[in-house]
């Protein structure tokens, strides 16, 4: 029997400070829960096209798929605990959302959305 | 310490200049990240889980106060307030933007620093004993070595495409706390037996997904020739070095195919084929090179200070302090001070900029303005008076440094482990600070004495932990973190790697077992038994039962 397919969500680190960003509706965002979520392998290959496409354009660097599941607020999150990490953007060990020595990123506070 | 001349300084501000060129293009698009990834990485820049990494090189762990000060005002000015030194005597920046690194390059050039050579398959960092120049039990002083192997391996044509990265190490003590018999190539200073100064060479060690002890391929080389045979090394590896398998493709792995014998013979067959005529200018160089590590004008003061005994008996913190953090000095009345990076909870080896400015006016004010970084991730201030050592105590405490821990069970050296980097398999860093935490009494930590514990985070061993009388090695087990722990690893004169014990613990299992094991290391030892004679004494499967004794 065919494994069962994973949603997935396609990840990348911007060019310019290397974040972990995220395909969404209106581009590339920070926020992992507005990424969009392939439900098909058709859908998946779509994306990662689509990714690639802003590889190849030079915006983003190292296009991959996260396979994720959707929490109970119907947020996509990601399955395996190093992408887990991965979409806290900081350190494990930091308070969330931030360090406090380390101001430069607030989940929610600075512009969702990556301008590219 | 070494000053650069014009050619140094015109090669570091050339390389500035043309990495800035390199990100313009990479940002126009010019180059694609194919084209670029090699370039970065020979300035030192990776890309990490969260954002780019930035490592800069401290040649021979050695740094003046006004360096440090500059390190500090990078970690503020373009970071997030703070760097992580490493084990192999490098700071790294966790959080640059790629437009400020040739800015941040810049910076290190005003220092007479850089991040070349940092990373890709060259001769990287040259590391040296955080104690060198002050140990009592050094024959030498390895750093003017270490500044020839600099200069000669800088962007050398022949060595910078080798079939792996390549690093060197050097010590001038009898004890290794350079950790030579695991590099690629490890120096020991050495005299013959009429006085002539050489080295005893060791190669093929390393550590990894595949650890091995280095051989002994020479007793001695005399020190004119240490760049012919150094060469020759790397010459042969050049050759016969795998570059069909990435994971096959260090100097360990030849060395130890072809057998110690054969290596040897190859090797001095091509040290035979090197001109002599190559070592006059080599020697000249040694000089120049050797005028900037002459000793400081120290003070001629009784050994003995009444301040210090008045003061550590009046004060049993800073007694423990003296008696944990301090070494013995060559000269009379003087102290190696340790630093530890190691504060309860926190993230070993990390130290905030206000921590860096904290250390560098300590060393302006106490050690001659030089500092080190050892290979445990700590800062050593070569040079304090003992007399002085009260007052220094008394302002690393004002900054929180002055943590008494220094080779004791919460001097844990980890890699940065998941929580930064894109290779690792499970985090390392919050698994140090549980021990941290666990062990944190301090007459719980001097009873148990000097215990050496090295976390890594993936099979690539850069937290050491096949050193490590005890070493936890985090690995992905079912979808989750699991930690695999191997005894009686030992990385000084007397190496050895750790025997792994049995099936990994969970990541909340792991510091349960660690303490089991310390509190029968506790009821068994024998007087005063290190950990390691324990070990030794015991048995590894003694030992191991006791990890699991709650299985």
């Amino acid at each position: 029997m065919a494994k069962k397919f994973a949603l997935q969500i396609v990840t990348a680190n911007h060019l310019l400070d290397g974040n972990s960003i995220f395909l969404g509706e209106d581009g590339w965002t920070a926020d992992h829960h507005a990424a969009r979520i392939a439900s098909s392998p058709e859908a998946a290959a779509t994306l990662e096209v689509l990714a690639l496409a802003d590889e190849a354009a030079n915006h983003v660097v190292g296009v991959y798929l996260v396979a994720v599941e959707l929490d109970e607020d119907g947020n996509p999150e990601p399955v395996h605990y190093r992408e887990k990490m991965r979409v806290r953007a900081i350190p494990s060990f930091w308070p969330d959302p931030v360090k406090a020595r380390a101001p430069a990123r607030r989940r929610g506070g600075e512009a969702q959305h990556v301008s590219l | 310490m070494y000053r650069y001349d014009e050619f140094d300084e015109q090669f570091v501000r050339e390389r500035v200049t043309q990495f800035r060129g390199q990100v313009e293009r990479r940002l126009t698009g010019a180059l694609n990240e194919d084209e670029f990834r090699p370039l970065r990485l020979m300035n030192g820049l990776y890309l990490q889980l969260h954002a780019y990494m930035l490592r800069v090189a401290i040649p021979y762990g050695t740094l003046s106060s006004k360096q440090m000060r500059q390190l500090a005002h990078i970690a503020d000015v373009y970071d997030r307030g703070y760097g992580h030194f490493t084990t192999r005597q490098n700071i790294q920046y966790n959080w640059p933007k790629l437009k400020d690194v040739p800015d941040i390059l810049n910076a290190l050039a005003d220092v007479e620093m850089h991040a070349i050579q940092t990373s890709g398959n060259c001769i990287r960092n040259v590391t040296a004993d955080p104690y060198s120049g002050v140990a009592a039990d050094e024959i030498a002083d390895p750093r003017p070595t270490c500044e020839l192997l600099r200069q000669w391996s800088s962007n050398h044509p022949e060595f910078s495409f080798l079939p792996r990265k390549f690093k060197i190490a050097v010590t001038g003590a009898r004890a290794d706390r350079a950790v030579i018999k695991f590099h690629d190539i490890g120096l020991r200073l050495a005299q013959d037996e009429g006085g002539r100064l050489g080295y005893e060479v060791w190669a093929g060690g390393g550590l990894g997904r595949t650890p091995m002890i280095g051989i002994k391929v020479r007793d001695f080389v005399p020190a004119i020739d240490l760049l012919r045979y150094v060469e020759a090394i790397m010459r042969v590896y050049n050759a016969e070095g795998r570059r069909d398998n990435k994971y096959k493709a260090r100097i360990k792995i030849l060395v130890h195919e072809k057998g110690g014998e054969e290596f040897r013979q190859a090797m001095e067959a091509e040290f035979a084929l090197i001109p002599h005529d190559e070592t006059a200018p080599v020697e000249k160089e040694l000089r120049r090179i050797e005028a900037f590590f002459s000793p400081p004008a120290y003070e001629a003061v009784a050994d003995e200070s009444d301040l210090l005994t008045k003061s550590m008996r009046a004060d049993p913190d800073f007694a423990r302090w003296v008696r944990v953090n301090t070494r013995q000095h060559k000269a009379p009345g003087y102290a190696i001070a340790i630093v530890s990076l190691k504060p309860k909870g926190g993230a070993p080896g990390d130290a905030t900029g206000d921590e860096m400015r904290a250390l560098a006016d300590a060393a302006d004010q106490f050690s001659l303005s030089e500092l080190r970084v050892s290979a445990e991730q700590n800062i050593v201030l070569p040079n304090v008076r003992k007399s002085e050592l009260f007052a220094l105590w008394q302002e690393l405490r004002q900054a929180g440094l002055a943590i008494a821990n220094a080779e004791l069970i919460t001097d844990v050296v980890a890699c940065p482990g998941l929580d930064y980097c894109t290779l690792a398999t499970a985090r390392s860093i919050p698994i140090a600070q549980e021990i941290t935490e666990r062990f944190a009494e301090p007459a719980l930590q001097e009873q148990i004495g000097s215990i050496r514990i090295k976390i890594s985070g993936c099979i690539n061993a850069c937290g050491h932990h096949h050193v490590g009388d005890i070493g936890i090695l985090g690995l992905e087990k079912t979808g989750a973190e699991a930690y695999q722990i191997t005894l009686g690893g030992d990385p000084t004169e007397s190496a050895a790697i750790g025997e792994r014990s049995g099936p990994g613990f969970p990541a909340d299992g792991v510091v349960d077992a660690i303490e089991r094991l310390i509190h029968f290391y506790l009821g068994q030892r024998q007087d005063d038994e290190s950990f390691k004679q324990t070990y030794l004494r015991l048995g590894h499967a003694v030992m191991k039962d006791a990890l699991y004794a709650a299985h």
